[in-house]
């Protein structure tokens, strides 16, 4: 039994050395490695020194060299602690100056995407109040839409051209019933022509009679005067058949010029109405398209911006991340925390035990009692993705 | 005048964002650092509903309901947990402390603002 104790004692003593040495080698070496050799050196000390002390801890707390080692050991540990403690708050330093940093950086990135969804939805405002403008405008006290003054204004057009439509129409009509008049006018010349050939044969028949009556003599006296008053009532008749002819040319002549104007007023007049009828149309439908372009635009404005909202949402979602990386680096120092407590209370179970095997193991089991505690601790960020969480209600 | 919320969070990001959201819908928002501001907060000004976190320090979220609910003017007000924290244990825990609700983070404003929208209109 004792050669197999001392063979393990000194085995246990050899690795101890050579971590203690490596640890040292490396603790000139570079702080990232120095910790984490320590860290190394440290559990083999444990372990194997732990190990080594319980078989040898009764019998042999008494040999030469363990008092050294101890101090040594303990030396160490506490140095480590030291360091170690001052590598975690430098950790803790700069991880507290990343949480500062995202967070300033996350709030001005909410705070410039809120201006930049506010700024779009005054943009949205603005385009839709546009729209409302083109399609309402101040009457009096109403309001008149847009396309009800498109449509009340070509009403007023169509009936404007259809009225000079009409009127060209019944000027068309006047100049035929002026044709008939003017043909009712020259048959009544006609008629006067027959008129004053009857007063002409009248004249000649009253002459005729006045002749015989002159041969007659005294007999014929009488017949003598009435030939006279009947040759006066020829001549009275062609005179007021005259008279009447003349008047009838008259009127001819101012039928033909109300037939030529009015003739000539109605066909420049449909030709021109016609067109400004086209013209109008055209114009109202070119409006009535651009109304309803300025309103499809609007309402893909408003689309956009509803579009934004709904990005500006899902960014304000994945801008959180900062409050779960903030809790899960307040949870990492939590445990860098726990590690530089394990390492004090370790050198402290060290340097104040009576002998390195009963110091090794009770650091063991402060280490232990310390990690179930530590381990029992709620670990607050489940989530691994940033979609939403879930949403429960009572 | 816009009903009041109060939301608390040691996290003012987190506050900067409910309040970006509920403000927006015309909600007046009352922030507060931590379980403590939130309650003297409640005490100054009586919120129609409370949005609470879970872990804050010097009170943490399900105190701060406990407390509440022993105020006469918080005993029958919404109180929703808007938290990280997503086991059921810790929902349990709040039904019985007296939450409304449970939301976990990261939450999605205009979700937050449907169901602010349902509590308290």
């Amino acid at each position: 039994m004792s050669g197999k104790s001392l063979s393990t004692k000194k085995f246990a003593a050899f690795v101890i050395i050579v971590a203690l040495v490596v640890a040292v080698v490396v603790w000139f070496a570079d702080p990232v490695w120095r910790v984490l050799a320590v860290a190394v050196a440290a559990i083999i000390v444990v372990v194997f020194g732990s190990g080594a002390g319980d078989g040898q801890a009764k019998a042999d707390s008494h040999q030469v060299g363990e008092a050294p080692l101890r101090s040594a050991l303990g030396l160490l540990m506490k140095d480590f602690a030291q360091e170690e403690r001052a590598q975690f708050q430098s950790s803790n330093a700069d991880l507290e100056r990343v949480k500062d940093l995202l967070s300033h950086a996350i709030q001005e990135l909410v705070q410039r995407f809120g201006e930049m969804n506010l700024h779009i939805q005054s943009q949205r405002d603005l385009a839709l109040a546009i729209v409302a403008n083109m399609t309402s405008q101040e009457q009096g006290e109403e309001r008149v839409s847009f396309s009800e003054f498109v449509l009340n204004t070509s009403k007023t057009m169509e009936a404007f051209v259809d009225n000079t439509v009409n009127t060209s129409k019944i000027a068309m009509s006047l100049v035929e019933t002026m044709d008939l008049i003017d043909k009712e006018v020259n048959t009544i010349i006609n008629i006067l022509g027959e008129i004053e050939s009857i007063s002409k044969q009248t004249n000649l028949l009253a002459l005729n009679a006045a002749i015989e009556a002159a041969r007659a003599g005294e007999a014929g006296r009488g017949f003598a005067v009435v030939a006279d008053e009947v040759r006066a009532l020829s001549q009275r008749t062609n005179h007021f058949s005259q008279q009447i002819r003349t008047h009838m040319e008259g009127v001819h002549t101012s039928m033909l010029v109300a037939h030529d104007s009015i003739y000539e007023v109605a066909s420049l007049d449909m030709n021109f109405a016609l067109q400004s009828k086209q013209r109008v149309q055209s114009t109202m439908t070119r409006i009535g398209q651009i109304n309803h372009d300025m309103a499809d635009l609007a309402n893909q404005i408003n689309q956009h911006a509803g579009q934004v909202s709904v990005e500006v949402n899902a960014a304000v979602t994945a801008l959180q991340f900062q409050d779960m990386s903030s809790q899960l680096i307040d949870h990492a120092q939590s445990r860098i925390n726990n590690v530089a407590q394990l390492v004090e209370v370790i050198a402290n179970q060290i340097d104040k035990s009576p002998d390195l095997g009963s110091g090794l193991s009770q650091a063991r089991d402060a280490m232990r009692a310390k990690v179930t505690v530590d381990s029992n601790r709620n670990h607050p960020v489940k989530q691994e993705s940033m979609s939403s969480g879930d949403i429960e209600l009572f | 005048m816009g009903k009041t919320v109060l939301t608390v969070d040691d996290s003012a990001s987190i506050r900067q964002m409910v309040a970006f959201t509920l403000k927006s819908a015309g909600y007046d928002v009352i922030e507060a650092v931590d379980g403590e501001d939130g309650l003297n907060k409640a005490k100054g000004k009586v919120a129609d509903l409370v949005l609470t976190d879970q872990n804050m320090p010097k009170m943490d979220g399900l105190t701060l309901i406990k407390s509440l609910r022993g105020l006469p003017d918080y005993r029958s007000k919404p109180i929703l947990m808007l938290t990280t924290e997503s086991s059921d244990a810790m929902k349990a825990a709040g039904k019985a402390a007296g939450a409304t609700g449970w939301l976990v983070k990261p939450f999605d404003p205009q979700k937050l603002l449907e169901v602010v929208k349902k509590v308290i209109g």
